[in-house]
């Protein structure tokens, strides 16, 4: 009597501890499971902290993709620009150049002029003396001089005129020469400030700086987008392969449910053994612990239990197909 | 117009991790814990362009799942994700109109690399 109930508390007992070690694997599932979700939850936000940073980007991409566009429109436009400028000034250059030439062959011819009518000059007024001569010598040979003396006086005359319109000449021709020589000075003047020739050809200079400026800041925007593409790429792959690692805890969950089963599955046994030692005249004898032990294997769903199993009673492998980890039908 | 999947699970990180990675990829997602949830699903009329479903689940397993979700969307590609390794019931699924079949746990590219060759044109 006393061993039989001893047996009946050593029982109770046992069926205890059993419970208690099922609650503890349970709670242990429970624990990795809070635990995974919490670290898909913490995984969400860094893909989307990296989505929306992609999406910046391209935004970043295509406004930054448009204004160097805009910059090279402009900038070849400027280019254009410049040599239109470039030309038009060579042109007028060119232009002011031939001008003062032709002006200085024109005021060297002009002066040229000059000792002429001072040769007209000097004969004008020989003839106007020879006329005088002419004159007097007419006068003194008397009514036979006469008309000699009227010859004489038109010669002189004419003498005076040609003085009169040689010094007009001179007159006219020194103004024109003044004129020219004003004009040329202008010209001359226009040619040393070609200022505006030089501020075109350093804006060149400055456009093309520019432009190369602008062509590697695009550079440097275009390898830093990539970069942050690439960094954003790889974020997104351990992303994905961490949420893929979480099916561990999956795995885990279903082994240690399995291992709790068993151990309910175990105890059944132990329990029924236990009644049967007491008293065997009553109760029904346990089937062999083989059947039981068979039983657990053909329950397992995972190949890695069933090599575990196989492992313990060395039991050899019935050679089973599993097929592949991933099958398209 | 993002594809539609539909995971069936009773774990609850196996839901949750499949549909985050899922929507990361850009599709949109459904879930339901058991065969008998995602067969309500349908029939109130989900059309998914491609259902993920666990096998051994309460209430309803996989297959039984798959037998009648076949009646209505016979040409939906489904692929099996389970730690299930038995072979007889690895062709079982083929016969019930199982697209594929694959083996927890699946890294997160391999899975999305299945996805693409059963849709085509993602």
């Amino acid at each position: 009597m006393e061993t039989h109930k001893s047996l009946t508390e050593q029982k109770e007992s046992l069926n205890y501890t059993f419970d208690l070690l099922i609650k503890i694997v349970l709670d242990t599932i429970k624990n990795t499971e809070e635990s995974v979700l919490e670290i898909i939850k913490l995984l969400n936000p860094l893909y989307q902290e990296t989505l929306e940073q992609s999406q910046t980007l391209k935004s970043t991409i295509h406004s930054g993709k448009e204004l160097l566009e805009v910059i090279d429109k402009q900038l070849d436009y400027d280019s254009q620009m410049i040599v239109t400028i470039d030309s038009i000034i060579n042109e007028e250059l060119e232009e002011i150049k031939n001008n003062l030439r032709r002006m200085s062959v024109l005021f060297d011819q002009a002066n040229e002029i000059l000792p002429i009518l001072n040769t007209i000059k000097e004969i004008s007024e020989q003839i106007n003396i020879l006329a005088i001569n002419a004159a007097i010598e007419s006068a003194r040979v008397g009514k036979l001089g006469a008309g000699f003396s009227v010859i004489a006086e038109e010669i002189r005359k004419l003498a005076l005129e040609t003085e009169g319109l040689s010094k007009e000449i001179r007159d006219k021709v020194t103004s024109l020469n003044e004129t020219i020589r004003k004009e040329y000075e202008y010209f001359e003047q226009k040619l040393k400030g070609t200022e505006g020739l030089k501020i075109a050809r350093e804006a060149k200079v400055s456009t093309e700086k520019m432009e190369k400026d602008f062509q590697n800041i695009g550079n440097v925007i275009h390898d830093l987008i990539k970069n942050v593409n690439k960094q954003n790429e790889l974020i997104l792959n351990i992303v994905t392969e961490l949420l893929g690692k979480v099916q561990f805890q999956d795995v885990v969950r279903q082994k240690l449910e399995k291992v709790c089963e068993h151990m309910k599955e175990i105890f059944d046994y132990i329990s029924a053994l236990l009644d049967w030692v007491t008293d065997p005249s009553e109760e029904t004898k346990p089937p062999e612990i083989k059947v039981l032990i068979d039983k657990l294997y053909k329950s397992y769903v995972m190949q890695s239990q069933r090599e575990i199993h196989e492992e313990v009673f060395n039991k050899t492998s019935k050679g089973k197909n599993n097929g592949p980890k991933i099958e398209l039908f | 117009m993002p594809k539609t999947v539909l995971i069936v699970d009773d774990s609850t990180t196996m839901l949750l991790s499949l549909k985050t990675n899922l929507e990361i990829h850009g599709f949109k997602v459904e879930q339901a814990s058991n065969g008998k949830q995602a067969l309500e699903k349908v029939k109130a009329g989900l059309k998914p362009d491609l259902i993920i479903t666990d096998l051994n689940m309460p209430i309803m397993d996989g297959l039984e799942f798959i037998k009648n979700v076949r009646q209505t969307l016979k040409f939906t590609p489904i692929l099996i994700l389970t730690t299930e390794s038995e072979q007889s019931k690895r062709e079982q699924a083929k016969k019930l109109g199982a697209t594929g079949w694959l083996v927890k746990p699946v890294s997160g590219q391999d899975l999305l690399n299945v996805i693409k060759k059963v849709l085509p044109g993602i």
